[in-house]
């Protein structure tokens, strides 16, 4: 291969995965190997057990490589940071301009916006630009060479628990990876998914992980706002483990996978979901749950966890200006009837976010993968870019922070 | 008849909506009342309050077919507009039929909403026949401990026990029946507190029995007319098969007394009825009588009671203890042992200090993994128990 590969990792609650991918010759990204390992120690997308996370990302990578069927020697990744704890600030620059703006202006307005106050527990992680006001009038290009009076630069800033981060880098560096940078779970998806079209009329992106919710929103084409919370699939899982308490772990999450739906029916009244043997069941005897317990259960969650974020949308003063609705992406966003379930609570069209198959150097045997990976594919995409914007001026769309 | 814009009357769901425009009709538009409901055909009949249609667009109008949780969620969807419903009120007085999909749904999203207004509750819940299918039965069963946690004074109305000597009637008129007597009932109830009267009670009156009678109560009415009236009303409201109070009053530590009658009810009357029931009452049970005069009312005497099972005399006390206790804790009562009686907090303003207002409890020393609190609430916790939606183990696995 004369291209250089290109790889992220993301570890998760659940899964860790880890994408491998190279640029093709249109500078559009293709998977030429991914890796999917089990997560231990982690907890809302935080590592709780160091020891646990290092053995995950070493496995999604093996996995990853043996995927690629190339002898690729990986040696730095990008990180997905999915932690529960992200949250964004815009944070605006502005200069007086003496005549015309210049680069160095440019420069001044992107230093006073970077220099946001955080408190000590929190590290900004990335900083996306949201384009220019000049004398009032948004500017989306950079206005060197604009005769004005006054520029701002309008950064989102995202930022999350340094702790966490720092957690979940050192659990990659444990593995024997260098950390090329680190990306917002909730920035990645969103490059993976959405088009300029639906980011220009306005779209939420949330992507449903095990152990987290990360989302980003874009009105007028501009991110924002982006932003994580602690609630995701596993929730799901140790509700029903709590509802039937005579059923495991395993079961709830077989459950959870195979008849649950996001909404009630009143069709369901008479059904029974069977809980699947365990292939390791010693005398397996045949159980089955009420679906429409089963799934009372997963709608009060999942109603639940979407009017946290439609109250969110309400107080940002966003919720008017989704006009594209509501993507959604990640392991949750395959749960039955969950488009439903959103849609009558944002009374917004909802769709499922896929990247497209063509992006696979080979054809996945799992139609799913098209959903789960995607925030792993946009890390791949954000990271490519930046990787080409290396050469560049600084300053571009993203600006991704780096392993020291 | 005097306006009391202090005391709102809301009807939930198809009998409660119907029960509420009947009191509201006979007011004479005198008082604030609101229908609730998610079918638009059957609110469309409510001409004499101010209506709330929930649902339009999960059931474009045509009621929420039986479906509790749907409709809770719907209610859910615009607790916004709920707020709205109680606007300039202190006490909201609320009858709801228990059993289909808006009375059991939505109510206690209601009482919630309430409560967050600091504004105190007297729920009337409707209890199906038994004819009504057991599919009914159990969704107001799974209805009424939401209805107790959210609620302050409730009182639950059993159609069955009502009319237990009338198995006879043809359907509609059983129906016919139990709402009537119901709405004879409540009428009364509301005239006594918004019309005048030499012993009045109004709504600064009734909030404050509201505090000190949280709990379950029993409510009964009778009326009579002719000589005897007020042994007759007596002996009705007494003995009656199921509303009977005798039993009741002998138990309970509080009781309010209305007394109705025209301008020719005399003193001994309500002296007699008063004494009759200190004859049967307690000795430690407080008594606290209302009487109104209605002019249009001739040779009738008519009296309700309603009778608190559960009474704090020193209500400032317990207030005080229940702030210490949402300071430290704010999800649980006393009382409360276990996450299966987890309730929404009382009287709780969460002040948002981010974009989700999520807080870490910090409980391990890593900082960010802590319990998630959303508003006051454990996000840790199954989102079934904190919904209050009752999984019922017998059915639920086998």
């Amino acid at each position: 291969m004369k291209e250089i590969p290109i790889t992220v990792v993301e570890l998760g609650t659940t899964n860790t995965v880890c994408l491998i991918g190279i640029a093709d010759k249109n500078e559009r990204i293709k998977i030429i190997g991914y890796g999917i390992a089990k997560t231990a120690g982690v907890r809302m997308g935080s590592v709780i057990n160091p020891e646990y996370a290092d053995i995950a990302v070493k496995s999604a990578i093996s996995a990853a490589v043996a995927n690629s069927g190339f002898d690729i020697d990986i040696r730095d990744v990008w990180v997905v940071f999915s932690g529960g704890t992200t949250d964004s600030k815009l944070s605006p620059g502005s200069v007086p301009i003496s005549k015309v703006i210049s680069q160095q202006d440019i420069d001044a307005a992107y230093s006073i916006a970077k220099n946001i106050t955080l408190s000590n527990d929190r590290i900004m992680i990335n900083e996306v630009i949201n384009g220019y006001i000049v004398d009032g009038l948004p500017v989306n290009h950079t206005p060197v060479g604009l005769p004005a009076g006054m520029l701002v630069m309008n950064m989102q800033v995202i930022h999350t628990d340094n702790n966490s981060l720092e957690r979940t880098l050192s659990s990659v560096e444990n593995s024997g990876m260098n950390i090329s940078g680190y990306l917002a779970a909730g920035l990645c998806a969103a490059e993976a998914v959405l088009s300029d079209e639906q980011k220009k009329s306005g779209v939420l992106l949330v992507n449903l992980g095990g152990g987290t919710i990360s989302y980003s929103a874009y009105v007028n084409g501009t991110l924002s706002a982006v932003a994580s919370f602690g609630v995701g699939g596993d929730h799901i899982t140790r509700d029903i483990c709590a509802a039937f308490h005579t059923i495991s772990a395993t079961d709830a999450e077989a459950l959870k996978i195979n008849s649950a739906s996001a909404v009630v029916l009143n069709t369901d009244a008479y059904e029974r979901a069977e809980i699947p043997v365990q292939p390791s069941a010693i005398s397996p005897v045949k159980r089955s749950v009420s679906q429409h317990a089963l799934n009372m259960v997963v709608n009060a969650r999942i109603d639940e966890t979407f009017r946290i974020l439609r109250s969110a949308m309400d107080q940002m003063c966003m919720l008017n200006y989704l006009n594209s609705g509501i993507v959604l992406v990640g392991g949750g966003a395959l749960l039955r009837n969950i488009t439903t379930a959103v849609e009558s609570v944002f009374n917004l069209p909802c769709q499922i976010g896929r990247i497209p198959e063509s992006v696979f150097a080979v054809k996945p045997n799992n139609p799913y993968l098209e959903t789960t990976l995607a925030t792993a594919y946009g890390a791949l995409i954000m990271a490519s870019k930046e990787f080409r914007e290396d050469t560049k001026p600084k300053h571009g769309v993203f600006s991704l922070f780096r392993r020291k | 008849m005097s306006t009391n814009g202090n005391i709102i009357l809301i009807g939930v769901g198809g009998a409660g909506c119907r029960i509420a425009d009947f009191v509201a009709t006979i007011s004479g538009g005198g008082m604030l009342a609101t229908a609730i409901d998610t079918d638009f055909a059957e609110i469309g009949n409510c001409s004499h309050c101010k209506v709330v249609r929930l649902g339009e667009n999960r059931f474009s109008g045509y009621g929420s077919g039986g479906n509790a949780n749907m409709a809770r969620n719907a209610a859910e969807d615009v607790t916004e507009e709920l707020r709205s419903v109680f606007n300039g009120a202190s006490v909201a007085v609320i009858v709801t039929g228990l059993g289909g999909g808006t009375g059991s749904g939505v109510t206690p999203i209601l009482l919630r909403v309430a409560r967050t207004m600091n504004i105190r509750t007297l729920t009337f819940a409707i209890l199906p026949f038994e004819f009504e299918g057991l599919s009914r039965i159990k969704t107001a069963q799974m209805a009424c401990p939401q209805i107790d946690e959210a609620g302050d004074v409730v009182v639950l109305l059993e159609n069955d026990k009502l009319y237990a000597e009338m198995k006879d009637l043809p359907v509609l008129t059983a129906f016919q029946r139990a709402t009537e007597t119901i709405e004879t009932g409540l009428s009364l109830l509301w005239r006594l507190i918004t019309m005048s009267g030499y012993i009045k009670i109004d709504a600064s009156g009734l909030s404050s029995l509201i505090l000190k009678g949280r709990g379950r109560a029993v409510f009964a009415s009778a009326k009579a007319t002719g000589q005897s009236r007020m042994e007759k009303a007596l002996a009705d409201i007494m003995d009656h098969s199921t509303m009977g109070v005798r039993e009741v009053v002998s138990t309970v530590p509080a009781l309010l007394v209305g007394i109705e009658g025209g301008e020719d009810i005399r003193l001994r009357e309500i002296d007699g009825a008063m004494a009759k029931i200190d004859y049967q009452k307690d000795s430690a049970c407080k008594v606290f009588v209302g009487t109104v005069f209605d002019p249009t009312v001739d040779n009738e005497f008519s009296i309700v009671t309603l009778a608190f099972k559960s009474w704090v005399a020193d209500v400032e006390e317990t207030e005080s203890k229940l702030e210490s206790i949402q300071v430290s804790e704010p999800n649980k009562w006393p009382g409360a042992q276990s996450a299966n009686q987890f309730e929404l907090p009382r009287l709780i303003s969460c002040t948002a200090d981010s974009k989700f207002a999520l807080k870490s409890s910090k409980k391990s020393h890593f900082s960010s993994v802590g319990d998630l609190i959303y508003k006051g609430v454990d996000l840790n916790l199954p989102a079934y128990q904190r919904r209050n939606i009752q999984i019922d183990d017998k059915i639920a696995i086998e």
